[in-house]
């Protein structure tokens, strides 16, 4: 950068000697003030070293794909002349592998990590946190990091989803069409292998997730109740004795104890989640809209049969987050969320815990 | 430096219908419509360019900041003279017949973009020798390096997120999904690209949900708006110019005199055109090559200079202070552009009679799409689309090296007998229908060109 200042001064030198000069600068480019004033500074003193003062300079600091620009345009009358110098923009190695009434229910969130990858789902195992993404699963306990990879046998449908459960040093995985069971103690092992098994939906719920979609096939069962096949649905969370699918249509649909229809709810995003709190049972909801604006989690009673016909009553204020939320997954009295920040891009898992309030 | 944007000129609350969903859709068919009838879908078609973009893919390709990428490569080094290039390719890629990449056929399909350099293929990596430095390579890869193979039946074959089910010359094509496509099956399970439809029907289509994605204008954007369609917008890659013709049959010959093409060029308001006539979309211009891809654009004076116009044309003899300037009634905005130059001129002293589709005109309005990102190669496209190839730079492999300095030289050279006279870059814009969602941007590449992996259709059954 100041290389180039310099050689472009003493280009302009030679090409305006003997004539006073003025010189301006401007900056087109995406270089901060700093770096503007460090080339004012050389370009300046790289003229007045030469002893040539000259005419009006107009000095353009500008980019291009590949390159910085710095260019002069001398004006003497109607004349005009122009001199250009420049220098790479980055080096054009390739880049790293992607980085890694009151209310009643009020939600508190707390970090859990945060990575450059897409977070799939976390999960609490004895005194370690294990961290599933598309790529490995990550063992945190304390300072200590452990990493097992996943190995990719098959390409990974996009918006991937992915889910983790965890009993006591055991832990299972699962991934569109893939399964990795796994433990935490002596070291993090995993196993991993092609699989359509069902996916572990909500405490004594399973279903089986579409390989190559990002959802549920439909296909459910539940302890007690049985199997059932139901429309394709994004996530599922348990109401009293019901059920409500968030399901691909856009909308959750509400189900009675004996899978009858029991209404639907438009205003809800693609993830929902059961989760227990102090005061009885709740829903977790997302906000429907668009993954490139914030998105909240709210908490919501369920009064099926009512005469709001299952029309969701919030049962608290919404947790707001920074960017989307990209998964929600409860696990009985845990519940975790992920959320991209929109300005970093990075991801962020959170629990989430309920008080309630008066 | 964002190369292409999505336009905020959507009613935004589209996104948050009852009903709608925050994880997108799989299925449905994505209905496009474009003024382009291309008889083939071959990678070296430049009319073919946004459907080849649907079928075949590059090593690297550029990201929303203009930074390279990884595609079928994963990784890639140079020496330090740039004429030593290593690139490492993605591993179980496939064609869309089942075959596997190899470095084989990638160093094949690359011969023909790449003219004067040796290509090697070992193992999983292929290896770009030259002469002459390549600092630009990403660039040329990233756009015009299209790898593709040749089917039994002789057909094309790539390795991108859908494949051509049917295909009527000049009038319609068909693509689906690719299943097995290795950055995961597209969401969309067709797309259905009617061609050769001009811009009033696209935009009716549009406003009457026949179709989901069509090509607008600029003097269609507050229109589009109007009905709460979103607008995709590439980097300016159009370039607007007037372009004299002396040597063309029939021609008057008066615009061989370069003091009426100098008074021409001076008495033309660009900034009210821009304006008013463009709604401000793109940018006014004197250059060539758009600045973001040579950065001194912005070197080229354009301001109008009445006086002087006014001079260069009272030196004429009074018959030879008209010219005729014509234009393609297809063009965007071509008729009020025109219209409006003429105005410019009456200015200047000079009479410029407007007509649509005259052989015989002296000038003519045209618009030139940019072929490459490697402004060296970029410039020598535009030259020789404007007919000003004898005056253009030098050999490619020359130019690939070229600095900024002698690339401004080349265009300054090119541009001082005002034979071509740079109005404006424009970029392609496409009005986009309200059940269109995009997973992760961008929808289209800074060039134009079309990634619809990641749209998908709201509403649709799974």
């Amino acid at each position: 950068m100041s290389g180039a200042a310099r050689d472009l001064a003493r280009t302009v030198a030679a090409a305006v000697a003997h004539e006073p000069v003025a010189v301006t600068v401007r900056n087109l480019s995406t270089l901060g003030a700093g770096e503007t004033a460090e080339i004012r500074r050389v370009f300046e003193s790289e003229l007045r070293a030469a002893g040539q003062p000259a005419a009006e300079i107009q000095l353009t600091i500008s980019e291009n794909l590949t390159q910085f620009l710095l260019v002069a345009e001398i004006h003497r009358g109607a004349e005009r002349q122009v001199l250009l110098e420049s220098w790479p923009r980055t080096p054009a190695a390739s880049p790293a592998a992607p980085r890694d009434k009151p209310a009643r229910v009020t939600l508190e969130k707390k970090l859990l990590w945060e990575q450059d990858l897409p977070i799939l789902d976390v999960a609490q195992a004895a005194d370690a946190l294990l961290v599933l993404d598309g790529a490995r699963v990550l063992l945190v306990r304390g300072e200590e990091r452990q990493s097992a990879p996943i190995p990719a046998t098959h390409a990974w449908p996009r918006d991937l989803r992915g889910r983790l459960s965890v009993s006591n040093t055991a832990f299972t995985a699962w991934l569109p069409g893939t399964i990795c069971r796994g433990s935490t103690q002596p070291q993090l092992s995993l196993e991993c292998h092609d699989s359509q098994d069902p996916w572990l939906l909500a405490p004594g719920a399973i279903a089986l997730f579409a390989p190559d979609r990002n959802l549920f096939q439909g296909h459910i069962d539940i302890e007690p109740g049985g199997a059932r096949d139901l429309p394709p649905f994004y996530s599922a969370a348990p109401a009293g004795d019901a059920w409500i699918l968030a399901a691909a249509d856009g909308r959750a649909h509400v189900y009675t104890q004996a899978w009858e229809p029991a209404g639907t709810i438009d205003q809800w995003g693609s993830d929902i989640a059961g989760i227990q709190t102090p005061c009885g049972a709740r829903i977790l909801a997302t906000r429907p809209g668009s993954l490139s604006e914030p998105d909240a989690i709210q908490a919501y009673e369920l009064g099926v049969g009512a005469p709001n016909n299952g029309a969701p009553n919030p049962a608290g204020p919404a947790l707001e987050f920074s960017g989307p939320i990209t998964a929600l997954w409860s696990a009985g009295n845990s519940t975790t969320a992920v959320s991209r920040d929109l300005q970093t891009g990075r991801y962020a898992a959170f629990s989430l815990a309920p008080t309630c309030g008066s | 430096m964002r190369l292409s944007a999505w336009l905020p000129l959507a009613a935004l609350s589209a996104l948050a219908v009852c009903g709608a969903a925050t994880r997108p859709h799989y299925g449905g068919t994505l209905r496009v419509e474009m003024r382009a009838a291309p008889a083939a879908i071959d990678p070296a078609v430049v009319d073919a360019a946004p459907l080849a973009s649907l079928l075949f893919e590059t090593l690297v390709r550029l990201d929303e900041a203009g930074t390279p990428q990884p595609c079928l490569a994963v990784s890639w080094q140079h020496d330090s003279a740039w004429k030593r290039w290593q690139f490492h390719l993605r591993p179980g890629v496939k064609f869309q017949d089942g075959s596997p990449l190899t470095a084989a056929a990638v160093a094949a399909s690359l011969q023909a973009a790449l003219p004067g350099v040796a290509l090697t293929a070992t193992g999983d990596a292929v290896t770009i020798r030259a002469n002459h430095p390549l600092p630009d390579l990403l660039l040329d890869l990233a756009h015009n390096g299209l790898v593709f193979a040749q089917s039994a039946e002789g057909g094309w074959l790539g390795t991108g997120p859908f494949r051509p089910t049917a295909f009527e010359p000049g009038r319609r094509a068909l693509f689906a999904a690719n299943d097995d496509y290795w950055g995961g099956r597209p969401f969309l399970d067709a797309i259905d690209v009617q061609l050769g439809r001009g811009l009033r029907d696209q935009l009716l289509d549009l406003e009457l949900g026949k179709a989901d994605v069509v090509e607008v204008g600029p003097t269609d954007l507050r229109r589009a708006s109007d009905h709460g369609k979103t607008v995709w917008s590439s980097a300016a890659v159009n370039l607007i110019a007037i372009v004299f013709a002396p040597d063309a049959p029939g021609v008057s010959g008066r615009a061989d005199d370069p003091r009426l093409r100098e008074a021409l060029a001076l008495s033309i308001g660009r900034a009210a055109m821009h304006s008013v006539l463009l709604q401000k979309q793109g940018e006014p211009t004197a250059a060539l090559l758009p600045q973001w891809i040579s950065g001194y654009a912005f070197a080229f004076p354009m301001a109008p200079d009445l006086a002087r116009a006014r001079a260069l044309a009272n030196a004429l003899p009074p018959a030879a202070r008209a010219l005729t300037l014509t234009y393609d009634p297809s063009m965007r905005a071509a008729r009020s552009l025109a219209e409006r130059v003429a105005v410019n001129a009456r200015d200047a002293g000079l009479a410029v009679q407007v007509s649509p589709q005259n052989p015989r005109a002296d000038a003519r309005l045209a618009e030139v799409r940019l072929v490459s990102l490697n402004p060296a190669r970029a410039l020598v496209g535009l030259a020789a689309a404007f007919g000003l190839q004898d005056l253009a730079a030098p050999a490619p492999a020359v130019s690939d090296a070229a600095s900024p300095a002698a690339l401004y030289e080349s265009e300054r050279k090119l541009l001082e007998g005002f034979r071509t006279i740079p109005l404006f870059q424009l970029p392609v814009l496409y009005g986009v229908g309200s059940r269109v969602r995009v997973y992760a941007p961008p929808p289209i590449t800074s060039l134009g060109d079309w990634r619809f992996d990641n749209v998908w259709l709201s509403g649709t059954a799974p």
